[in-house]
């Protein structure tokens, strides 16, 4: 009697494993039409075509909410960047980079791995999640209000050297990967930016590495501030003082 | 065949549930998916992900505590600890202390330490770690430290004891009885700190 309680029980252990496994691999997307054959591995391919599942993203995003706060928005010292409103497909291809050690971020590499953030679904929950969360009202910003000769300057810069990639608003390109710069922090976007003009984001788009390659620091500076000072759209941001009602 | 794999089946499945109701607050604690300490350094805390984040096992709880609670005060901020910190805001004193005694319980038993050559025999690092009076805290073998609440030096990578040294001499890290070493950090130039800390990592 007792064996045959047991023989049960690993047949239905043994089942219910291995069709949760078939039943996360066979599901598609049907939101993204086109993504660029450049990704670095297979595994960003596959998380971008899973269909997602909310609750399991609120749940493995509880980890990630420990730097990046529950709202997704990130410290306005820059420690942290902003996820929220991220394109799910530039917040995929950054984890899996890092993961895969094509970009430098010994502070992120543990919750990047497997073992912690989970397979290609459990990528695709919580990139989904992050990318729907409203953005934070109040991103840290550069010191040049509009109208200064900084931030007029900033603004050429942008015009004459961003906006074919991050766009006029800041929106960036999640068919090609470019990320949303709009509601960045500050401090954050210096510092990625110092890093690819310097040639230690060794994941960078080479041809933004061209681009602002004769960046001196100041230019560096007023470019920055004018992105941190794009308004975010209405409708991507969230009231100030709002939190995130998925924890409680 | 088939009895074969129930029985095997069946063990793993009960070993599961037996591990389960004997692992201690502060293994659990370590091992879940909120603290997610394992993440960085490991299950068994003595496998970090990367070489610059440390080992904890050969530490005693006192030690760990007290980093952990630095860490989350912020008087301890060198390195990647600022991502420790995060997670440590999620855990209380009573905690920090449950886990710091479950790590300090995985230490290895104690080997007997062989008898220390005598000074004129040591070379390298071995010597610098003796002639710049290292050994009056962490001990002539780097593993017997004069006060618990100093570290065990042994089992540790190069790139972390590394950093440590070169962060505790230029002061972004200076928590706890660091300034005392500051002190002492004075007396050995970048080669020195290279060659002692490429002796410490050969100490398992």
């Amino acid at each position: 009697m007792k064996k045959n309680i047991s023989i049960i029980l690993s047949v239905l252990f043994l089942l219910s494993v291995s069709s949760s496994y078939a039943d996360k691999s066979t599901k598609q997307a049907t939101d993204v039409k086109v993504w660029s054959d450049t990704t670095h591995s297979g595994e960003t391919d596959k998380a971008m075509h899973l269909k997602a599942d909310k609750k399991n993203g609120i749940e493995v995003y509880e980890v990630c909410s420990a730097c990046h706060l529950l709202e997704g928005w990130g410290t306005v010292d820059g420690t942290f960047p902003q996820l929220a409103g991220q394109h799910r497909s530039v917040l995929i291809k950054q984890l899996a980079d890092i993961r895969a050690l094509n970009r430098d971020n010994p502070t992120m590499y543990p919750f990047a791995l497997p073992e912690s953030i989970g397979d290609e679904q459990a990528m695709a929950d919580v990139t989904d999640y992050i990318a729907k969360l409203k953005m934070n009202p109040n991103n840290h910003k550069g010191k040049w209000a509009k109208g200064t000769p900084e931030f007029v300057k900033g603004k050429k810069l942008y015009d004459d050297n961003c906006t074919e990639c991050h766009g006029k608003a800041g929106e960036g390109d999640a068919i090609k990967f470019y990320p949303k710069i709009v509601g960045q922090h500050y401090s954050y976007m210096i510092r990625q930016f110092e890093w690819i003009r310097d040639g230690k984001r060794r994941n960078a788009n080479p041809d933004m590495v061209k681009q602002i390659k004769g960046f001196s620091d100041a230019d560096m500076a007023m470019v920055i501030n004018y992105a941190s000072r794009i308004p975010v759209p209405k409708k991507d941001v969230a009231p100030v003082g709002w939190q995130n009602p998925d924890y409680d | 065949m088939k009895v074969k794999i129930t029985l095997i089946a069946t063990s793993l499945l009960t070993s599961v549930a037996f591990s389960n109701l004997v692992l201690a607050d502060g293994e659990k604690l370590f091992q879940d998916n909120v603290n997610a300490c394992w993440s960085c350094h490991g299950k068994d805390a003595k496998t970090p992900v990367l070489p610059i984040y440390p080992s904890l096992a050969n530490q005693k709880k006192e030690y760990i505590s007290a980093q952990m609670k630095d860490i989350k005060s912020g008087k301890r901020k060198n390195g990647h600890s600022v991502a420790m910190q995060s997670f440590m805001g999620l855990l209380d004193d009573k905690q920090i202390d449950e886990i710091a005694a479950w790590i300090a319980s995985t230490a290895p038993a104690k080997t007997a330490t062989a008898a220390p050559k005598a000074k004129e025999a040591l070379t390298g690092g071995a010597k610098l770690f003796q002639e710049k009076t290292c050994w009056s805290c962490h001990g002539k073998d780097a593993k017997t430290p004069i006060l618990p609440i100093y570290p065990n030096l042994t089992g540790l990578s190069k790139e972390y004891i590394l950093n440590q040294m070169k962060d505790i001499k230029s002061g972004k890290r200076a928590n706890g009885q660091s300034a005392a070493m500051k002190g002492v950090m004075g007396l050995v130039d970048d080669k020195q700190i290279e060659e002692i800390a490429t002796w410490l990592a050969t100490l398992k």
